[in-house]
C-alpha cells in the first residue's frame, strides 16, 4: 500500500504525460513563442536579396511604429509588402492546419484524422479547381478564388455531417467513413475538372493550388484569413477539456457531463470553418494536420489544455519553415509546400516516434 | 444529502422498441444495490439512463428530491458517478490526468482546475491504490490497474450515487473483492451491474434481477437468490449457502443436469 506521504510528494508535474511533460507548460510556451519570432525574423530575411535580421527587424518597426527605419526602399518594399505577409500566412495556416488536424483527430478518436479525413480538403479543392478551370485566376476577382475555395470546404462540411448523422447521432466511425468517401468523390471530381481543361497554365495552377502555396500572400487576405482563424480559437481554447472527455467514449463522455453528439457537432461546425479559411488562401498543404499534433501528443501528452496551444505554435513554426525551404531549393523558381512539409514532417515525425518510450500513439 | 435513487417505471431502448420495460426500485440511501441478470438482459441498457447515454421512453428518475431527467447534464454527472465499461479511449492519459477529468463536471467555464480539484484526485488515486503507478500512461498499465483508475475517476466525480457497470471486468480475485469492499465503505448509494452472483451475494444490501428486459425479483440477496430463480432465469442449478467464515450469503452453481451428466 502506498502511505499518504507519497501522495502528498506525487506532483501534478511528474503526473503530466509525453517526453517533455515535466516541463512546465509556460516554459513551453514562452520557448515555442520565441522560436516562432526569431524563426519570422530570419525567413522574411532568407530569399533571392539577402537581408540581415538586424535590418528586418528595423523595417518591421519602422512600420509598426509609423516611425523611420531609414533602411533602402527596396529593402522595405521587400520585408514589409512580399514577405512579412507570406510568413504571417505561413504562421495563420500552419496554425489552423496543426488545431483543425488536433480536432478531427479527437472528433473521430484516431490520430490519423486531419482536415483532410472530413472531405473538407477536398471540397475546397473542388471550388479552386472550378474557378481555375472555368473563369480563369485571371479574369477572377481576387477573392474569387478563396471565396469558392471556402465555400467547397463549408458545402463538403455539411454534406458529410448529415450522411454521418444516423437517429440523432453523429459517431466517430461514420464520421470518417463519410469523409473519405465524399473526399474520394470530390477528388475524382477534380482530376475530371484538372484533365477536361486543356489550358496547361490552368493545369500548373491547379498542381500548385492543390500541393498548396502561399505566393499569393497579401495583406488583405492575410488579414481576413487570420481574424477567423484568431476568433475560431478563442472558443476552441475554451472546450479543450470537453475535448479531453470526447476522446474518452460516448459513455464516458456523457457520464462526465458533456453530450459526444452536441459537442461533436460544435466542433466540426468550428474545424469547417478553420479548414476553409486556411485552405482558401494557400491551398491544400498536406501533413500538418496529421503530424503537428501527433508530435505535440508524443511531446507533451494528451491533454488538449495543453496541445492545443502547442499546436498553435509547432504548425506555425512548421509551415514557416516549410515555406522558406519551398522559396529555396531551387530558387529562383518556387516548390509547392506540400512537398516540403512532406519531407520535412513525415522523416522527423517517425524519427520522434521511434524515440517515444512506449512506441504507441492514441488520441 | 439524501440520495435515496428512485426507478420509477422506466422503460428504455436504444431506438423506438423497448429494451427494459417498466423497471421500477429503489435503492435507499447508502445501500448497495447489484443489478444481476443473463447476457443481454437489458443491465447496461438501463444503468445507461442513470448518465444520459440513453433517454427513457417512458418513466422517472430520483435522486432524494431531485428529478434526474429534469437536471442539467452537468448536474448529473456531479450527482452520479460512473466507472463505465472500459471502451478504449484516451489511453496517452496518464493516470493522475484520466482521473482528474472526474472533476469535469465540478471545473469551470474555462475547464481549469485548482488546488481543491488536486486534493481530490490525490485522494481517489489512493483510496484505490493506484499512487504508486499516477504518472504512467494508460496504454502502459494492465487492464486491472485500468479498472482501478476509472473507479478513482468515478470516485473523483464525488457523486451521490454511484454507478458501477461491471466494476469486476479484468480483476484478479483480490481486486474484485477489494472493488466492491471499496465500492460498500464508501457510504454513498450504489448501483452495480455484476455478472457474478457470488459476488452480488456477499456484497450487495439488495440485488435486482433483470431477465428479458423485466425487472423480476427485487430484494435481500438471501431472498432473491432461490433455486427456482436461478434456474428459471439463469438456466443453472444453484444452491444458497452461508460462508463458512463470515457468514455471508455465497451462491454455488452447477449446469442443470450437472448430477445426471457425473454419474
Amino acid at each position: 500500500m502506498t502511505t499518504h506521504d507519497e501522495t502528498a510528494r506525487a506532483t501534478p508535474a511528474a503526473a503530466r504525460g509525453g517526453l517533455l511533460g515535466r516541463v512546465p507548460p509556460a516554459v513551453v510556451t514562452t520557448g515555442l513563442l520565441l522560436a516562432l519570432l526569431a524563426s519570422a525574423v530570419v525567413s522574411i530575411g532568407l530569399g533571392p536579396v539577402s537581408i540581415p535580421p538586424a535590418r528586418v527587424l528595423d523595417a518591421v518597426t519602422a512600420h509598426l511604429t509609423g516611425g523611420a527605419s531609414g533602411i533602402d526602399p527596396a529593402e522595405d518594399f521587400i520585408v514589409w509588402e512580399l514577405r512579412t505577409p507570406r510568413v504571417l500566412l505561413g504562421v495563420v495556416v500552419g496554425a489552423g492546419l496543426a488545431v483543425a488536424g488536433l480536432l478531427v483527430q479527437a472528433m473521430v478518436r484516431n490520430p490519423i484524422g486531419d482536415p483532410y479525413v472530413l472531405g473538407l480538403s477536398s471540397g475546397a479543392s473542388v471550388g479552386a479547381v472550378l474557378v481555375i478551370t472555368t473563369v480563369g485566376t485571371a479574369t477572377a476577382g481576387l477573392f474569387t478564388l478563396p471565396a469558392a475555395a471556402f465555400a467547397g470546404a463549408l458545402l463538403t462540411g455539411l454534406g458529410v455531417f448529415v450522411l454521418s448523422r444516423v437517429r440523432g447521432r453523429l459517431h466517430a466511425t461514420r464520421l470518417v467513413l463519410a469523409g473519405v468517401a465524399v473526399g474520394q468523390l470530390l477528388g475524382g471530381l477534380t482530376s475530371f475538372l484538372l484533365l477536361r481543361t486543356r489550358n496547361t497554365d490552368a493545369q500548373q495552377q491547379v498542381l500548385f493550388w492543390m500541393l498548396g502555396s502561399l505566393a499569393g500572400a497579401r495583406w488583405d487576405l492575410l488579414a481576413l484569413s487570420g481574424a477567423i482563424v484568431g476568433v475560431l480559437l478563442v472558443p476552441l481554447w475554451w472546450q479543450a477539456n470537453r475535448v479531453n472527455l470526447l476522446v474518452l467514449g460516448e459513455d464516458a463522455a456523457s457520464a462526465l457531463g458533456t453530450a459526444p453528439t452536441r459537442l461533436r457537432a460544435v466542433l466540426f461546425v468550428l474545424t469547417g470553418l478553420l479548414t476553409g479559411a486556411v485552405v482558401a488562401v494557400s491551398g491544400s498543404i498536406g501533413f500538418v494536420g496529421l503530424v503537428v499534433p501527433n508530435l505535440a501528443r508524443l511531446l507533451f501528452g494528451a491533454d488538449h489544455r495543453r496541445t492545443l496551444p502547442v499546436c498553435v505554435l509547432l504548425g506555425a513554426l512548421v509551415v514557416v519553415w516549410s515555406d522558406t525551404a519551398a522559396r529555396l531549393v531551387l530558387a529562383p523558381t518556387e516548390l509547392p509546400i506540400g512537398i516540403l512539409t512532406a519531407a520535412i514532417g513525415v522523416p522527423f515525425f517517425l524519427y520522434v516516434l521511434r524515440r517515444s518510450a512506449t512506441g504507441t500513439v492514441g488520441v | 444529502m439524501n440520495a435515496q435513487l428512485v426507478v420509477d417505471g422506466v422503460s428504455v431502448g436504444h431506438g423506438g422498441d423497448p429494451v427494459v420495460h417498466d423497471a421500477t426500485l429503489t435503492v435507499p440511501d447508502g445501500a448497495v444495490l447489484a443489478l444481476v441478470g443473463p447476457n443481454g438482459s437489458g443491465k447496461s441498457t438501463l444503468l445507461k439512463t442513470l448518465y444520459r447515454v440513453l433517454k427513457p421512453l417512458r418513466g422517472d428518475l430520483l435522486l432524494g428530491a431531485d428529478d434526474l431527467l429534469a437536471m442539467p447534464h452537468r448536474d448529473n454527472a456531479r450527482a452520479v458517478g460512473v466507472l463505465t465499461q472500459d471502451d478504449a479511449g484516451g489511453y496517452d492519459f496518464t493516470a493522475w490526468e484520466a482521473v482528474m477529468l472526474g472533476r469535469s463536471p465540478h471545473l469551470g467555464t474555462l475547464g481549469r482546475p485548482g488546488p481543491a480539484d488536486t486534493a481530490v484526485v490525490t485522494d481517489a488515486l489512493d483510496r484505490t491504490g493506484c499512487t504508486a503507478f499516477a504518472d504512467r500512461p494508460l496504454s502502459q498499465l494492465s487492464g486491472g490497474e485500468r479498472q482501478r483508475v476509472l473507479l478513482a475517476r468515478a470516485l473523483a466525480q464525488q457523486p451521490r450515487v454511484l454507478v458501477l457497470d461491471e466494476p469486476t471486468n479484468h480483476l484478479d480475485p483480490r481486486h474484485q473483492l477489494g472493488i466492491l469492499r471499496l465500492a460498500r465503505n464508501l457510504r454513498v448509494t450504489v448501483v452495480a451491474a455484476l455478472h457474478s452472483l457470488d459476488l452480488a451475494a456477499q456484497y450487495a444490501d439488495l440485488v435486482a434481477v433483470l431477465s428479458a428486459g423485466r425487472i423480476v425479483a427485487v430484494g435481500p440477496p438471501a431472498e432473491v437468490f432461490t433455486p427456482h430463480l436461478l434456474e428459471a432465469h439463469f438456466r443453472v442449478d444453484g444452491s444458497i449457502v452461508a460462508d463458512p467464515v463470515t457468514g455471508t450469503p455465497r451462491v454455488l452453481l452447477r449446469e442443470l443436469d450437472a448430477g445426471r451428466a457425473a454419474s
